[in-house]
């Protein structure tokens, strides 16, 4: 259970993690963009060696982005191998049937094995790096302007909030259940398909009773402190746009600049 | 000192299924006196948490009326009602909203819309006064149940309401970290002047307590002082302190109703010899 990285958050002191999270939003969202404008492998492996490089700096250990990729890692290899054998071109190495390996295939494939792994790495950075409080604030900002049609993001954010921080608490209960039902005798993970699944029912029916009495007094709770729907709020917590801010959004710029510009 | 009632109840009855003649609270009237700690007892299901949400307006009256300085409460006048009075539920883990301490306290003061430097400024002093300032950076999930409460006690404070309702809210907290609390509260309530409305069986509780109200199947079965409350009901079990005055008069050395504590007892006994 505790094994899921993305979207953790490690506390740390690094330059990324001073950044307004707004601008490291927006950031990610660019940069995974941009890794579709790539044309050759050479900037491939440029924009690899920057990802590298801010993942460095954010003092996490690498084989903890490692651990990231994992779970998807079968994901990544399949479209992978769809991509090499289904493009052709340049020097063929090996045919069979409709399919062949080819150099071109190999260079794409090679690609596309790279941008994968940056769209995680790069995600994970941004989750590493920031509470999820201020990527609940950073979206709440961003999406604002929406209200104007209507969109209840005042809603939508505390919702989000709320989830994010009942996310440890639930995988603490699942573990505190697991237990008990090992205790008592239950295997999970074996014999058949439906044995197993058999073997959930104890497990998630607790779980599902938590969550339910949670919602409800959660929801007592929000309207004892006096919150209302459609009400004007005002915001605790406030974000503020730094130099080092100024400094990444030039950064990002030269970025943009060099995909769009030197690449042609 | 003068009684003067801050939150009135006046014929209430309520029921959940409006379907049924089953009424949950039948007939209830009370007085809530500025300035008194009030302790509400009574067995399961006899309605202490239905009485509670009714006063807070988490349901709606359907007979009779619940008035707060005057004011009726209905749907136009929730509002008000939440902001002056607060409420504190049993369950620690289920009431933080706010991902850190701090943000927690400052969540109904967002909700009033208060600007940010004099929410800075309210939460800041709420949580001195409850002792939790050195924490307000922290994880709710890093605190002990009795700081998770203060936490909550903070919040409501923040809002500077004139009651404090608390259902069950000291049981899922171990006996020392009890006693701390009620203790806070206890100075909270005389500095502030705090009207408390405590839905609890613990005895630490009913120490502080200036009036009992016990319910029974939804009704007012019995109202009247600590001492009133267990000489009229054998099966309860009275506090440490209220057994030892028992004990005492028994003897023909009674003590004064007034040494409910077992600090202010210690003190009174201690300079009489
Ligand atoms: N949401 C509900 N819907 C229907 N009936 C309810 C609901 N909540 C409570 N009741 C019923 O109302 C009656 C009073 O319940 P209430 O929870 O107010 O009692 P209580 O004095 O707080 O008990 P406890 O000491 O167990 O907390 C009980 O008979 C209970 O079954
Ligand atoms: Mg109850």
């Amino acid at each position: 259970m505790n094994q899921l990285i993305f979207g953790r958050y490690f506390p740390g002191d690094s330059f990324i993690h001073h950044l307004d999270p707004r601008f490291k939003l927006i950031f990610a969202l660019i940069y995974v963009g941009l890794l579709f404008f790539l044309e050759s492998t050479f900037y491939y492996l440029l924009f690899f060696v920057l990802t590298l490089l801010l993942m460095e700096q954010t003092g996490v250990k690498l084989a903890i982005y490692v651990k990231g990729v994992k779970p998807l890692i079968w994901l990544i290899l399949f479209a992978v191998t769809l991509r090499i054998m289904t493009t052709s071109g340049g020097d063929v190495y090996l045919r069979y049937g409709p399919f062949a390996i080819s150099s071109f295939g190999l260079t794409l494939g090679l690609q596309t094995f790279l941008r994968f792994v940056m769209i995680i790495f790069i995600s994970t950075v941004l989750t590493l790096t920031t509470k999820p409080v201020e990527i609940t604030d950073a979206l709440y900002f961003l999406l604002k302007p929406l209200k104007y049609i209507k969109v209840p993001i005042e809603d939508l954010s505390l919702m989000l909030s709320i989830a994010l921080r009942f996310i440890p608490n639930l995988l603490d209960e699942t573990d505190k259940v697991m237990n008990a039902q090992k205790a008592r005798g239950m295997v999970f993970g074996q014999g058949s398909l439906i044995n197993q699944m058999k073997a959930l029912v104890p497990l998630v029916l607790p779980l599902f009773q938590n969550s339910l009495k949670r919602a409800e007094d959660m929801a007592d709770v929000l309207e004892v402190k006096g919150y209302q729907s459609n009400q004007k709020r005002s915001h605790y917590r406030e974000l503020k746009w730094k130099k080092q801010d100024v400094f990444g959004s030039l950064f990002l710029l030269m970025l943009m600049v060099v995909v769009f510009v030197f690449q042609q | 000192m003068l009684k003067e009632a801050v939150l009135t109840i006046k014929d209430l009855s309520f029921r959940y299924d409006l379907r049924t003649n089953d009424y949950q609270l039948n007939q209830i009237s009370l007085d809530f006196n500025r300035g008194e700690w009030v302790t509400v007892i009574g067995d399961n299901g006899s309605g202490k948490s239905t009485l509670a949400r009714v006063m807070i307006g988490l349901y709606p009256v359907e007979r009779g009326i619940i008035q707060l300085d005057g004011v009726h409460l209905s749907e136009e006048t929730v509002p008000l009602f939440r902001r002056r009075i607060g409420m504190v539920f049993q369950n620690p883990d289920n009431q933080f909203i706010g991902t850190s301490v701090e943000d927690d306290v400052a969540f109904s003061l967002e909700n009033q819309n208060l600007t940010r430097s004099d929410m800075k400024r309210r939460v800041k002093e709420a949580l001195q006064e409850v002792g939790m300032w050195q924490e307000r950076k922290l994880d709710p999930q890093q605190l002990s149940g009795g700081q998770k409460q203060r936490v909550q006690i903070a919040g409501l404070l923040a809002l500077q309401p004139e009651i404090m309702i608390f259902d069950e809210a000291f049981v899922m907290i171990d006996p020392a970290a009890r006693r701390d609390l009620l203790e806070l509260l206890h100075r909270l309530k005389e500095k502030h002047h705090l009207t408390i409305i405590s839905i609890s069986h613990e005895r630490e509780a009913l120490v502080y307590s200036d009036r009992i109200i016990q319910l029974k199947q939804g009704t007012v079965f019995r109202d009247g002082s600590l001492t009133e409350i267990f000489a009229a009901d054998e099966s309860l079990e009275p506090p440490m302190v209220e057994r030892l005055n028992r004990a005492l008069t028994a003897r023909g050395r009674g003590i004064s109703e007034s040494y409910l504590t077992e600090e202010a007892l210690v003190n009174f006994l201690c300079k009489s010899n």
